[in-house]
């Protein structure tokens, strides 16, 4: 088979991997070497579906022995198979980065044999880019669920980053529809990981060329509406990932409807559900949010309408207006509309004058959803004055609606209907 | 203390000369109308001008004056404002450097400040469009092996970016040819330079190059989820004034 016709079929199939990231490593370039690392990440393009391409995202194989339904590669699919040799792929990514298509390589697999000749192949695939071209570019590599802990190891030395997927949020769905994959054989390599990750920047602080280890941290996926857990049960889940195992990013992946199980939706991808989580996320990454305060057992779910800052600034209502000169940084930051960049710009230029609605406007700083929640020396912005029935109208007619710092992807999705249903209560 | 005075000072076009034109300024403590290029120049009535030649030691002096009395980071910020090619950019560096002697390094954190924002604002936009071609610039391999790439940006970005890819492809010559600005940032393996140039050079591309465009458009199409197409949002990402230097788009 030529390669342009593999490369077809294994990025195909790749692409429900919704991470494509390649922020984290600061890897310099060597002698005689190729490429390096860039900490914030570089996306190269942006596919139509408005998503960033920043590595070159491939399947090794996806020829698998197992039979996840959720998964386009399921063994009892009828789909075009193909496989890669190693040194396919390394030529593929070097060719592909001396033209600055691509920060790096995104590897994974199907369980081709079993989990651990899957894994070889993924070691030896890098050790040609690391050593034979010296490749300093950025590397993510799947690790196998059940591959054994020698090879997880070894490819953790080679790569930046690392990710297993947590694929369906839980137990009971992984039973279900992925009855092979154990939640043992995916929590056990993601400690591991963690633990390789703490042990290596110990060394690293002892011996100052000690080999790193996934240094770029472990990130990982769950797709967003294949199964029945509410937001709240997916919120909490990946608050437990950031805290105890250290993961770097969770990806929400709206499920895109590939399996004939009857248990699986045939309906469309839920990407409003799927773009709430992910503001959710930023709220607990970013913003100093639990996952508690987001959402609560009577009400499980994000709203359609407004973004789940907005949803939380409306039910503490007691909480604002606050002073834009003397609010603590922490108490800005939890303002709708505004970001972490402009929370930073208000504290450091309040520390030489005191701010006015003009100010904040000089400094770009979005009003139009922030103004119902701040004044500034002691006067609210147009005499707009608060009470929830008013305010939700307001946002709502003012297509405040989703986004925050991100770019809001889908307004225009929210149909009259939906705004009505929220209004009256009946959502 | 300057004096306000309806006076235009010009300079030839160069970082060094606008510099050293704002030595002259500070050295006969005339805060001016306006700072030009001599190349673009519209007479204004009613106004002196005052020639000015680009000068190294002047221009050292306001350098270091900056990285001393105000801070590196504001260095950057003035050195992207100029790099904007923008309309009247002098005069919001001048009013800038006013402020920061002034203010010392907390002038960056004042962003109420009218010279303030104005300043950084306009140098923000060519910090960001320098950020995207680090992705978007595509190389194509040429016969005599030299990876060679057209951009046209809006803001002049070269300097800017001729570190990231230099020390990315470190033992790799290239080119970036700034169609716009008729500059060419050129790597032998070795050393670094920007040449002007207005020419395009006749282009012969290495054998293999065709199938690799070939491949890359084949993985950039077929990564898209049809399922979740959004035109807008990928326009709003990667506006179309990239496409057109961009190997998936031909
Ligand atoms: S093991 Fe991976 S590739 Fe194979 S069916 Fe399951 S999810 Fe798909």
């Amino acid at each position: 088979m030529e390669i342009k016709e593999k490369l077809r079929i294994l990025s195909d199939a790749a692409k429900y991997d919704v991470a494509c990231t390649s922020s984290g490593s600061n890897r310099k370039n060597t002698k005689g070497g190729i490429g390096s690392g860039a900490e914030a990440g570089i996306c190269h393009s942006f596919s139509a579906d408005g998503r960033c391409i920043s590595l070159l995202k491939i399947l090794f194989s996806n020829y698998c022995i197992y039979d996840c339904q959720y998964c386009v590669n399921r063994c009892s699919n009828d789909t075009e198979r193909a496989s890669f040799t190693p040194r396919e792929i390394a030529d593929l990514t070097i060719e592909f980065y001396k033209r600055n298509y691509i920060e790096g390589l995104f590897l994974s697999s199907a369980v081709i044999k079993d989990p651990d000749y899957t894994t070889e192949q993924l070691i030896k695939t890098i050790e040609i880019l690391r050593y034979e071209y010296r490749f300093n570019g950025y590397i993510h590599a799947k690790a196998i669920p059940g591959a054994s802990k020698d090879l997880i190891a070894k490819l953790g030395l080679l790569v930046d980053r690392m990710s297993v997927n947590i694929e369906l949020p839980s137990q009971k769905s992984l039973l279900a529809l992925a009855p092979q994959k154990s939640k043992e054989n995916i929590l056990n390599p993601m400690q591991q990981i963690k633990n390789g990750i703490t042990e290596s920047k110990q060394e690293l602080a002892v011996y100052r060329h000690a080999p790193k280890f996934v240094p770029a941290g472990q990130s990982t996926q769950m797709i967003i509406g294949a199964t029945g857990e509410s937001d709240k049960a997916i919120i909490n889940l990946s608050q437990g990932l950031y805290k105890k195992m250290n993961m770097k990013r969770v990806f929400y992946s709206a499920y895109v409807p590939v399996g004939t199980n009857p248990l699986l939706p045939t309906t469309a991808p839920p990407l409003l559900r799927e773009h709430r989580l992910y503001q959710a996320d930023w709220l607990l990454r970013f913003y100093g949010f639990t996952a508690e305060e987001l959402l609560s057992e009577k009400n499980p779910y994000f709203s359609n309408i407004i973004d789940p800052k907005c949803q939380w600034a409306l039910e503490h209502l007691e909480l604002f207006p606050i002073d834009i000169n003397r609010a603590p940084y922490e108490m800005i930051l939890r303002v709708p509309g505004i970001g972490v960049r402009n929370a930073l710009k208000i504290v450091k230029a309040r520390r030489y004058t005191h701010l006015t609605f003009d100010d904040l406007k000089k400094m770009r700083v979005s009003m139009k959803r922030a103004k119902y929640f701040i004044t500034a020396e002691g006067k609210s912005y147009g005499n707009i004055w608060l009470r929830q029935e008013l305010i939700t109208p307001m946002l709502l007619s003012e297509n405040g609606v989703a986004g925050f710092g991100q770019i809001s992807l889908f307004d225009d999705q929210v149909t009259g209907e939906d705004r009505i249903k929220c209004l009256t209560g009946e959502m | 203390m300057l004096n306000r005075r309806d006076v235009i000072y010009t300079y030839d076009g160069s970082f060094e000369g606008l510099m050293s034109a704002i030595f002259d300024c500070y050295y006969s403590h005339d805060y001016p109308y306006d700072i030009c290029n001599e190349g673009n120049m519209q007479t204004v009535l009613l106004c002196d001008y005052i020639g000015t030649s680009a000068d190294r030691e002047k221009a050292g002096r306001v350098m270091n004056s900056i990285f001393a009395k105000i801070s590196s980071e504001a260095f950057y910020h003035i050195y992207c404002a100029y790099l904007s090619e923008t309309k009247g950019r002098e005069m919001k560096i001048f009013d800038f450097l006013h402020t920061g002697y002034k203010f010392g390094a907390s002038v960056t954190n004042r962003m109420n400040l009218d010279s303030v924002w104005r300043l950084i604002n306009t140098a923000k936009t060519v910090a960001s469009e320098a950020h995207l071609y680090r992705g978007f610039i595509r190389f194509k391999k040429l016969e005599n092996g030299i990876y060679y790439s057209e951009i046209e940006p809006k803001g002049r970005v070269l300097p800017l970016i001729s570190h990231h890819f230099c020390e990315r492809f470190s033992s790799m010559p290239f080119m970036i040819h700034d169609l716009n600005h008729a500059e060419c940032l050129v790597y032998n393996g070795n050393s670094v330079e920007i040449r002007e140039t207005d020419s395009v050079p006749l282009l012969k591309y290495a054998e293999d190059e065709q199938a690799f465009q070939e491949m890359w458009r084949e993985f950039y199409n077929t990564i898209t989820i049809k399922e979740r197409r959004n035109e807008k949002c990928r326009m709003s990402l990667l506006p179309k004034r990239y496409w057109r230097c961009m190997t998936e788009f031909n």
